[in-house]
């Protein structure tokens, strides 16, 4: 394994191909002329391997000799699994990281996880209650001996990088309720919190390893905000535009925000009762759980427990119960509707957390060509970028529409997924895929899809990843040139459209290398 | 006391709209209002328990897995709440929870019987047998009061029930304290809604088969429909808001709104929907009709909307012509009325004729339903269908119904899209006569098919001499009378002299004595198990007639196939060397009065065919050559049509088919185009897409986001 040498003149970009999530190395030159390296994201969805030769240790291993052990900048875009796993991966056999033998110059991190900021705070405190309530939801799915409550379960964790962490999670639980049961108002409230999520669960604990491994002084935290791009230490010329995660005052302390695009990550009144039917209201005269006075109820668990007759036979008759299969009112039931609801909001959080996304645009200075990198920011974050401006170096304004129209590098958000890229035309208001590189810079541009398409198809219901209107809408706009970690039979090239203009396909062709491990892309500045 | 000295009817109370009214000052007196449910529906002996109440229809079972507990069932018939009408409103007691949903889906089932003439009967349970699908008859649709913590309620078409959820408030609206519990069972407008989406499910089933944007849209729509003129019902709640209107209902009140605390408890300022208006931030606005909104919607509920807007504009309509006469006497010819409020003997007349055109346009609206295709209906359909409706029944239009309904749907762009001429004319769907008029077909499904039915011997020789499949036929008929048999005699005989179960059913209930008294004609008073096998017992007669291979040449005017030269994938017949298979899939019968008052019956008869379709338009053209047997397919493309056949002439009154038939292949792109599209555009980041939505099992998710 060898070194990765920067260009003489601007950037190299290395996406991954270590399965569903992403990887992204890039190396350029600073003021001195030496390498400088620069890292986004390294993680998968579990058993998401594009082949099993290919597996993180041998990633990091190469980011290890492409870097010589020590990585100048890495960036974080937000805490799902498939962007920070791989920090935390473990050689089982001396039961270190992988990532142990790689020094960092800094780390840098959206604003959301700045934990001296208020409005960060009141987000994390948020999602940890939307967290609790649906652990309850899985608690109670646990001991369930049915197929729906299974395959219910089973979406609550994928969706919530929740696997295998048992008893963390029944730590984080347990503290919570017992919080929760001496201060019932606690929930929801604005109240302190500690930050139980952040280091007892794993996919919280691989992003705190980075954190860890430079002092505070040296993490940044990116905030659209503001006034001027961010500039690598002892590089000349390129600069760090954040777009995203939006910080809107509006949008964040809204408690009940309309349509999609908002954070809400508070509960619903919904959502709420959902919370307290697995931790007792406590209120008096009421039931531990129902709404009404307890003495209107009776035990289901105990339904041979009910002492009126009349009433026993009735429900015995009309819902009966019992686990047996032949059961012939068993098909009636509605035992686990309820917690159907938590899979939703279980989506929405998911949603949610894509939309913290650290999203950069990062300018190279002659060419002022832009590479956009978008986590796996969704409508939101795209709509809140339409109206950013900053103040260049030079002193002019530089626009979020002008950025985005300079871009030549596009890595296509949330794996290719239908709300990672926004449709729609260059005239409108809110910044879309049409916004994007425009007059000459739109012959370089190239889209870069990390995504395990077959792994993805294979999932029950199937992932779109990437969505095929989608990938065509990229294929059209490309003129072809669209990579992408995985196709069924490794990376290739696509084929060339009879549009594409023959001298420029073969500078697209040379300017991009194939590997096993990673696909390399080269922007010239 | 005896049952005849309880008058004809059970009557309970229930919150006129929903509890939030009861809680602002000025709405307080409409709180409650009194329903009747009739004996004669529940069957029920009123000096026995009544514990659910689990009745002849409906079966309210109180269970909350979500707070684990079942709540204590009401007893209608206890003496006190015999004398008192019911439990009185009350959100803490689950009981009179119980009480309302009963009631109020009651009295909505009442609404369509009396409109229809025949009994509701709720969708089959379909159980997947050994061989093939089989359908069960399921008596009560279940109703849960209390089923899921959610701001949500739904009708589940798999378990034929109702689920109601109950969430906290948020807090945002000053008349709601935050924090107090919502409960969607006590929303007399979500109990008709969901109620209605159960029995128009029962009518038809493949209503939830989501073929192009508008089906899903229509279930929705009649949904609100329904609940909407509901409204008009109540005399209490219409006299105080067309007061408060001063006669003007195109203002923003309670009648033309939905869900009101609903709406509110969930932050939107306002009820839940609105036909007339909406707010725009702090105003309310009249919405005004655009024939282009249409095209721009695809989800099912603003979709939906439009078409209840239509149908609420050619309400308005009416009520203004009918009213026009009232307001120039109250204001002397001026149309401008003194300041003040109306007089009430103004009022009271208003409200009377605001009540007739409601329960016209929605009897209408009812009717229509047994004049839509039986697949893949569209708006556009549901016009035809009511025009024609309207027009069997009263042939001149002099209130001028039809006219305000046509103009409505034109001025929201709801016109069929094959129709260069919109007028009643065209609109009607036609007769066989009209279809086949340039041909020498005869029109008749068998020859003097009207004297055979009068004479089950004829007609029995018919099927075996005409018939494909002769003996099969018989034995299927066989089949079912002895069910019916078994069903009757368990009813009618007292239990103390029932015969052994193994006893063969009496001649009684012979293939025969059913063809001679046809048990579809029974209305009201009929049996609604025995109904339901009664239609399949006329399923397999129709089959009969229509499968016969003296009426093949008819088959392509009536939009059926069962050319030779099909698709592959067109489901074929076993029975027929492999010609594509017909199934007539529902056989109901329509009563009405005629125009001089005589009851006038008559059948309506669906048919429809299948074929397995691919979103691989290449996989298609394949499988259409050569179809491989295991394929599965990715969806079923359905074509068919509805015939409504006078019951006594056997004539074929009206042909009602869908858009091409099964071996059209632009109709199945459009189709296989919608669903792509449904499917490319998921509910979530993950999934491939809501492909439930093929699978018509979407209420929940529909429901879930709560009219968006």
């Amino acid at each position: 394994m060898a070194r990765m040498e920067p260009p003489d003149n601007g950037i190299k970009i290395r996406m991954y191909r270590q399965g569903h999530g992403d990887c992204f190395l890039m190396a350029t030159k600073d003021a001195n002329d030496k390498a400088f390296y620069i890292l986004i994201d390294c993680g998968l969805k579990k058993n998401s391997e594009l082949s099993k030769s290919k597996t993180i240790d041998k990633i990091i291993n190469d980011i290890a000799a492409a870097t010589d052990n020590f990585i100048n900048v890495i960036m974080i875009t937000h805490e799902h699994e498939d962007h920070v796993n791989g920090f935390g991966a473990l050689n089982p056999r001396n039961n270190k990281r992988y990532f142990d033998q790689i020094d960092v110059g800094e780390v840098w991190l959206a604003w959301t996880e700045n934990e001296d900021d208020a409005d960060a705070n009141d987000l994390r405190r948020r999602y940890e209650d939307t967290l609790y309530a649906l652990l309850g939801a899985r608690n109670k799915l646990l001991g369930v001996a049915d197929l729906e409550a299974h395959s219910l379960k089973e979406s609550l964790d994928e969706l919530l990088d929740f696997e295998g962490n048992e008893e963390d999670l029944n730590e984080f639980y347990l503290t919570y309720s017992e919080r929760l049961r001496r201060q019932p108002d606690w929930l929801g409230s604005n109240g302190d919190k500690p930050k139980l999520g952040r280091t007892r669960i794993d996919f919280k604990k691989s992003m705190q390893y980075i954190r860890k491994k430079v002092p505070k002084s040296r993490i940044r935290f990116l905030d659209p905000r503001e006034e001027r791009p961010h500039k690598f230490k002892n590089v000349d010329g390129i600069l760090v535009y954040p777009l995203g995660p939006p910080r809107d005052e509006h949008l964040l302390t809204s408690l009940n925000p309309r349509g999609d695009e908002e954070f809400k990550f508070a509960l619903s009144g919904g959502d709420r009762s959902l919370i307290s039917a697995y931790n007792g209201e406590n209120k008096v005269g009421r039931s531990t759980t129902g709404p009404f006075e307890k003495r209107f109820g009776y035990d289901l668990q105990e339904p041979e427990a009910i002492k009126d007759k009349e009433h026993r036979d009735f429900f015995q008759q009309a819902y009966g119960w019992g686990n047996s299969d032949h059961d012939e009112k068993a098909w009636r039931r509605i035992d686990l509707d309820w917690l159907m609801a938590a899979e939703d909001l279980a989506l929405r959080l998911d949603d949610e957390v894509n939309n913290t996304s650290l999203v950069v645009a990062i300018e190279l200075p002659n060419t002022k060509k832009v590479l956009l990198f978008t986590g796996d920011a969704q409508r939101g974050s795209w709509i809140s970028w339409s109206d950013l401006s900053w103040k260049h170096p030079d002193g002019s304004t530089v626009t979020a529409k002008e950025l985005l129209g300079r871009t030549v590098l596009h890595k296509i958000s949330h794996h290719g997924s239908h709300n990672g890229t926004l449709k729609g035309k260059a005239s409108d208001a809110y910044a879309n895929l049409s916004w994007l590189a425009h007059g000459s810079y739109k012959h370089d541009y190239v889209a870069l899809i990390p995504t395990n398409e077959v792994w993805a198809k294979d999932k029950s219901p199937p992932w779109k990843h990437p969505l095929k209107a989608l990938e065509d809408a990229l294929f059209e706009k490309a003129d072809g040139r669209v990579l992408m970690t995985n196709r069924k039979y490794g990376p290739k090239f696509p084929k060339q459209p009879a549009s594409a203009d023959d001298d420029r396909w073969e500078e697209f062709k040379k300017n991009a290398k194939l590997k096993a491990l990673y696909i390399e892309c080269t922007v010239e500045d | 006391m005896e049952q005849s000295q309880i008058g004809s009817s059970r009557k309970l109370r229930v919150f006129a709209v929903d509890p939030s009214l009861g809680k602002l000052l000025h709405q307080s007196h409409l709180n409650e209002i009194i329903l009747s449910i009739p004996w004669a529906m529940e069957e029920r002996r009123y000096d026995e328990p009544f514990w659910g109440p689990s009745g002849e229809y409906l079966e309210v079972v109180d269970v909350d897995p979500g707070s684990g507990l079942f709540y204590k069932p009401i007893n209608l018939n206890d003496p006190s709440l015999l004398a008192s009408n019911g439990l009185s409103p009350t959100e803490s007691n689950p009981r009179f929870h119980q009480q309302m949903v009963y009631a109020v889906t009651m009295d909505t089932i009442a609404q369509f019987e009396d409109a229809l003439g025949r009994v509701v009967l709720w969708s089959p349970r379909v159980k997947r047998g050994k061989k093939q699908y089989d359908d069960e008859y399921v008596g009560q649709l279940r109703v849960y009061p209390h089923g899921v913590r959610d701001a949500n309620a739904y009708y589940s078409p798999e378990k034929k029930a109702l689920i109601f959820g109950y969430f906290e408030a948020d807090d945002t609206h000053p008349n709601i304290a935050p924090g107090s519990t919502i409960f969607s069972c006590l929303s007399h407008d979500i109990i008709v809604h969901e109620a209605t989406h159960a029995i128009l499910d029962g009518i038809h089933a493949r209503f939830t088969e989501a073929s192009n944007p508008d089906v899903l849209a229509f279930h929705e729509a009649f949904a609100d429909i329904v609940a909407l003129f509901k409204h008009f019902s109540h005399p209490e709640v219409l006299v105080d808001q067309i007061s408060a209107a001063r006669g003007d209902l195109e203002t923003d009140n309670l009648l033309g709104q939905l869900a009101q605390e609903f709406g509110r408890a969930l932050g939107r300022g306002g009820a839940l929907r609105d036909a007339l208006g909406e707010m725009e931030g702090e105003t309310w606005k009249r919405k005004t009709p655009s024939k282009n909104q249409i095209r721009r919607l695809t989800a099912p509920h603003a979709r939906g909307a439009i078409l209840v807007a239509a149908v609420f504009q050619a309400f308005l309509e009416i009520y203004k012509s009918r009213t026009a006469d009232l307001f120039r006497i109250a204001t002397r010819g001026s149309g401008i009325h003194p300041p003040g409020a109306l007089h009430p003997d103004l009022v009271k007349r208003l409200s009377e004729e605001a009540a007739t055109s409601a329960r016209h346009i929605l009897r209408i609206c009812i009717r229509g339903l047994d004049y839509c295709p039986p697949v893949d209906v569209t708006f556009g359909d549901y016009l035809r269908a009511m025009i024609t409706a309207d027009h069997d029944l009263y042939p001149e239009d002099d209130k001028k119904y039809r006219i305000a309904i046509i103009e409505a749907f034109v001025s929201w762009g709801l016109t069929p899209d094959d129709l260069r001429i919109v007028s009643e004319e065209t609109l009607v769907w036609k007769s066989l006569d009209e279809i086949t008029q340039n041909s020498d077909l005869k029109t008749e499904l068998a020859e003097d098919l009207g004297t055979l039915i009068e004479n089950p011997e004829a007609m029995l020789n018919w099927i075996e001499q005409n018939a494909k499949g002769p003996s099969i036929v018989r034995e299927k008929l066989e089949e079912i009378a002895g069910k019916i048999g078994k069903i009757l005699e368990t009813t009618e005989t007292p239990e103390s002299t029932r015969a052994r179960p193994n006893r063969a059913v009496s001649n009684k209930y012979s293939v025969q004595k059913l063809l001679e008294q046809n048990l579809l004609s029974l209305g009201l008073k009929a049996n609604r198990e025995a109904e339901w096998w009664a239609q399949k017992f006329y399923c397999q007669l129709f089959w009969a007639f229509i499968t016969s291979p003296a009426n093949r040449e008819l088959l392509s005017f009536i939009g059926l196939s069962m050319d030779n030269d099909a698709p592959k994938t067109v489901s074929r017949s076993s029975l027929s060397q492999g010609l594509p298979s017909i199934e007539v899939h529902s056989v109901r019968m329509a009563a009405r009065l005629g125009v001089r008052n005589q009851i006038e019956r008559e059948y309506v008869v669906e048919i429809t065919q299948r074929r397995k379709a691919y979103f691989e338009a290449g996989t298609q053209r394949e499988q259409d050559k050569a179809v491989e047997k295991d394929k599965e397919p990715d969806f079923i493309f359905r074509r068919g049509c509805t015939l409504l056949i006078d019951a006594t002439t056997f004539k074929v009154r009206r042909v009602i088919p869908t858009k091409g038939d099964i071996t059209d292949n632009v109709v199945l792109e459009r189709q296989r185009s919608y669903l792509s599209d449904v499917r490319d555009e998921p509910k979530n980041a993950f999934d491939g897409g809501s492909i439930d939505l093929l699978k018509g099992q979407a209420f929940s998710e529909l429901h879930r986001v709560a009219g968006d």
